[in-house]
């Protein structure tokens, strides 16, 4: 093949584009898990390969972070024991898992940290009406919120929800740090939770976190469950008809407020799944809190680009048409009821870091790639959006508007 | 041994690796050759400058094909050969043999990624320990890094550096005292040269975000060039979309070489050519066609000139890997939990990363 100029191909090179197509995009060691089929996983191959990709987007997702952690971006002792290769990512890829990070832990502190008191009331409420691009309380108080007695709810009871969670490890480094919810639960395939649930089991670190002599496996090692602590199995195109009965089989309580996080996850499958999911919580929650981390932008030139290398790696972007723009990220929810919906891009959280924080990143590798990341930023968003049903009497309304409206002003 | 540049050539641009040895001998030589350019190198048109490159050896191959093959086209590169593209060693191999080969015709320039602690960072150094299984070819070229020239001028008119202007500088003659035979400082008049950028919005200098060099507006720009008696200054160092950026009312232009940057960008690139009467003309292209490039297969494939895969060296070309990982420049390559003797190194180094 070789003679002349450059490695000539055939004239036309139907494949995979060249950059993309270096076999399984799954990290080391991971076998498709084809043995634990519930029956809602029976798709067609096509699905079941598609599914294969998605679950490899995590394996991608805790190298890099990893990564970060290792650099000194983030600390996080217990992503290493997901990880069996570890490999140093490029500087703006550690900046970017640092970000998505940061700006996720962010959320889930404020939303465990935020009490209501009956001071906290009377001086800032929002109001009702649904606006597109509020995202803090307004400074007027509402005059149904002054007028009625207050009862102090001391430490009202929250819950958080991760779709798709992964490896993710949010819950035993916020728990070590003695931050947690009443209750957090962790949803994503039977094969990524079998996975985890043997790291979990298996390591003192992770039960000790736990913390719950009670801590037991169940539907075959995919599921874990204990008092603040469950890991669920399923499909999270089927969250109304299984997976919410799962949630409340364990505890899970939609008169509390809860935080549900989805980092990466519903840009993955069909926008018509990931609305119902966002149309059941709109619904069904007393109150809640939705956080997205996703891509946008898919039609400039560096959108169109990363649609084609993802494609070549087999990883589609189901969700992005749907979402492309942080309007439509925002319109995503307030089109359903949703009292108030912010998106942002990565490049404003970046801008957002304090200089303090931004020196500290800055020292800890050389970062050659300013416009890249600009670029690259550009394409990823955090969108948010709070909800408390109407139905609702006062002031518990209220309190619960304001807790989620705090847990967003940053 | 005696070399045989044509042949060497000849093999690059058929992406077959030198022997180490073979290298050994260019850099070397070429060394010699470098040490005897002024920090200054003064030429005449008609050249066409090319910004950064990238590693990106099959858009090098479209350059010649756009721009014309050495020696009938004089060419001037401005730096940024190595790191992020998958083909950095054979991008700088073929360089610099062809400056070796036609030192008058062709013209390098060293970037801010010619540079140790760069390189360890961004590709260059894995890919050398990759493709020949311990860093030796890595020390022979940033050695060789530390000869390249600081700067360029065309015809006495235009100023060609990597990246832009220093405060420390205000004449040309400033640069040919500096000691530029080290690893680029961390600043300094040769740090900025190579990392500094243009500030439309600006008139003066100001603190770089890239957290070297500086950035640079109007104001500065005018007085350098009136200083120095030049009409233009002519840089690289920022990706352009476009392949191109010209500023402060055609005072100062910025060429960039390596169309969809990383595979990720989805930018146009261009090279600039100069005419005999310096008329400039930037010659814009895309990513060369995708049935041009090797399959994924292929390009894992690593040939040395004599045919024979790298794949028959396993991971050591001699055994001795993991010699130099370990002890990479500034322990960059280690890190807790990481297990076999790859010592880290991203065997997915291939994949273009995003965020999933």
């Amino acid at each position: 093949m070789s003679g002349g100029m450059g490695n000539r191909s055939p004239p036309f090179w139907p494949g995979p584009r060249r950059m993309g197509g270096f076999g399984a995009p799954g990290a080391p060691g991971t076998a498709p898990g084809r043995g634990s089929f519930t029956p809602s996983m029976m798709h067609d191959e096509p699905q079941v390969a598609r599914d294969d990709i998605i679950k490899g987007t995590d394996d991608d997702a805790i190298i890099s972070k990893l990564s970060a952690v290792n650099l000194g971006y983030l600390d996080d002792p217990f992503v290493k024991y997901f990880v069996k290769r570890p490999s140093r990512r490029p500087p703006l890829i550690n900046r970017g898992s640092y970000l998505r990070t940061r700006s996720l832990d962010t959320f889930t502190e404020q939303f465990i940290k935020n009490d209501i008191t009956p001071s906290s009331i009377t001086t800032t409420t929002t109001t009702t009406s649904p606006t597109s691009a509020t995202t803090q309380s307004a400074s007027t108080p509402s005059p149904t919120t002054t007028a009625t007695a207050i009862t102090p709810a001391a430490g009202i009871k929250k819950q958080i929800v991760s779709l798709g969670c992964g490896s993710d490890t949010r819950y035993f480094k916020f728990k070590a740090k003695g931050l947690s919810a009443h209750k957090y639960f962790e949803i994503d395939f039977p094969e990524s939770t079998a996975k985890k649930a043997v790291v979990i089991k298996k390591n003192k670190a992770f039960t000790d976190i736990i913390g719950d002599p009670d801590l037991r496996l169940g539907l075959g090692g995919t599921e874990l469950y204990s008092k603040d602590y469950c890991l669920l199995s399923g499909d999270l195109r089927e969250f109304t008809e299984s997976i919410v009965p799962k949630l409340k089989a364990q505890g899970f309580d939609i008169s509390l407020p809860t935080l549900f996080l989805s980092e990466c996850v519903l840009i993955y499958i069909q926008p018509g799944d990931s609305d119902a999911i966002v149309n059941w919580v709109g619904t069904n929650m007393d109150a809640s809190l939705f956080v997205v981390y996703e891509q946008i932008n898919p039609t400039d030139a560096f959108g169109a680009m990363m649609l084609r290398n993802l494609k070549a790696r087999q990883i589609e972007l189901p969700g992005i048409h749907a979402y492309p723009s942080l309007k439509s990220q925002e319109e995503r929810f307030t089109s359903r009821g949703w009292q108030a919906a912010k998106a942002v891009n990565m490049n404003k959280l970046h801008e957002s870091l304090s200089e303090q924080e931004l020196k500290r990143i800055s020292s800890l590798e050389i970062f050659d790639e300013v416009e890249e990341w600009q670029l690259l930023a550009d394409h990823y968003c955090v969108a948010w959006a709070y909800q408390a049903k109407p139905q609702q009497p006062e002031p518990r309304r209220s309190q619960l508007i304001h807790l989620l409206a705090n847990a967003v002003s940053s | 041994m005696v070399l045989d540049l044509d042949a060497c050539i000849e093999s690059l641009f058929q992406r077959q690796l030198l022997a180490e040895s073979v290298i050994k001998e260019i850099c070397e030589k070429t060394k010699e050759l470098l040490m005897s350019e002024s920090n200054v190198v003064h030429i005449k048109a008609p050249v066409t400058v090319v910004g950064d490159i990238h590693g990106q050896f099959y858009d090098l191959l479209e350059i010649f094909k756009i721009g014309g093959y050495c020696p009938d086209t004089n060419y001037l590169f401005l730096g940024d050969y190595v790191d992020r593209g998958l083909y950095s060693v054979e991008t700088i191999s073929i360089l610099t043999c062809l400056k070796l080969r036609y030192p008058d015709r062709v013209q390098l320039v060293r970037g801010n990624h010619e540079s140790r602690a760069v390189t360890s960072t961004y590709g260059f150094y894995t890919e050398c320990m990759k493709k020949y299984g311990t860093s030796d070819v890595w020390h022979y070229f940033t050695d060789l890094f530390d000869y390249l020239t600081l700067s360029v001028v065309i015809d006495n008119m235009i100023f060609c550096v990597h990246g832009g202007l220093s405060p420390s500088i205000h004449t040309i003659d400033q640069i040919k005292v500096i000691d530029r035979f080290k690893e680029i400082p961390h600043e300094g008049p040769m740090a900025d040269l190579v990392w500094s950028d243009p500030d439309p919005g600006r008139e003066e200098f100001a603190v770089s975000p890239r957290g070297a060099g500086y950035t640079f507006g109007s104001m500065v720009v005018e007085k350098f060039l009136h200083e120095n008696r030049m009409d233009h200054i002519l840089r690289a160092h920022q990706l352009c979309m476009e392949g191109f950026q010209v500023l402060f009312d055609d005072q100062l232009s910025t060429v960039w070489s390596a169309p969809n940057y990383c595979y990720r960008c989805g930018n146009l690139a261009s090279i600039l050519e100069i005419g005999v009467e310096g008329e400039r003309h930037f010659n814009v292209f895309e990513a060369a066609p995708e049935n041009e490039r090797p399959t994924p297969a292929e390009a894992q494939r690593t040939l040395f000139s004599n045919g024979v895969p790298q794949s028959l060296f396993s991971n050591g070309g001699g055994g001795s890997n993991g010699a130099g990982v370990g002890g990479g420049p500034n322990g960059a390559m280690t890190f807790a939990g990481a297990s076999g003797s790859n010592g880290g190194i991203d065997p997915a180094q291939d994949t273009i990363h995003y965020f999933l």
